[in-house]
């Protein structure tokens, strides 16, 4: 997994409002989002257009990322058949069968 | 529950955990019970891989309905989606290409490098989402 952030961009100043909202929100819950100005923009993401006209500002999470899909999936299917887990493939599952409650 | 009946025969258990996206719904109708989800039409497109040019994981276009954002790759690609009310259960061969200027637009005026970046595909996909939620869309 890599953090390397989100950037929520505001076109509206009104929005800005929101962001501080839930800036505050976050940080209450320790996720250190934080209210960037136009100009500081161009310094977290550099080819972000930054014209006045155009945005506000933004918020940023620096602690939000994403994952590889793919490792994460190798990863679990490997640890699980070492724990015995038994993989049917083309095998389609067509009808659950319950007897007493459900 | 006791048992589960497969293309390959039947499957005995004390548990079964049923995470099979849409087919989840079909699974459970077999006993009775109607899972209150949908399927949601999405519809990322795929650029060429071009040089490393985002430092975020994400960028998200707060104020343009529908939230338009995108992401790079480990292997230079942008992904670039956009919500876009949409009618659940659509045949998967159902594609709109009129998404292409909803999702392009707005991420181009923020970012005017991509007018240079060369789209390599576009596809349906599909995400589950509880059935009667107001839509993602703004």
């Amino acid at each position: 997994m890599k953090q390397s952030g989100y950037l929520w961009v505001a076109r509206r100043d009104e929005t800005i409002e929101t962001f501080e909202k839930l800036v505050s929100f976050h940080n209450q819950h320790r996720v250190q989002t934080r209210i960037l100005e136009a100009n500081e923009v161009k310094n977290i993401e550099p080819k972000l257009n930054v014209d006045l006209d155009l945005i506000s500002g933004a918020m940023i999470d620096p602690t939000a990322g994403r994952i590889d899909i793919l490792e994460v999936f190798t990863k679990l299917y490997i640890e699980l058949k070492k724990r015995g887990v038994k993989f049917l493939s083309y095998t389609k599952a067509e009808k659950l069968i319950a007897t007493g409650e459900k | 529950m006791r048992s589960i009946e497969t293309s390959r025969g039947s499957l005995d258990s004390d548990v079964f955990v049923v995470v099979a996206a849409e087919g989840s719904k079909e699974i459970f109708s077999s006993i009775g019970i109607n899972l209150p989800v949908e399927p949601v039409p999405k519809h990322p497109i795929v650029t060429e891989p071009y040089a490393k040019s985002l430092k975020q994981a994400l960028i998200i276009d707060w104020d343009t309905p529908g939230s338009p954002h995108i992401t790079q790759t480990e292997h230079g690609s942008f992904i670039l989606a956009r919500d876009i009310a949409d009618s659940p259960w659509l045949p998967l061969n159902s594609h709109r290409y009129e998404v292409f200027h909803l999702i392009i637009k707005p991420l181009y005026e923020l970012l005017p490098f991509l007018s240079f970046v060369n789209i390599e595909r576009y596809w349906r996909r599909v995400m589950i989402r509880p059935s009667r939620s107001p839509s993602s869309s703004k």
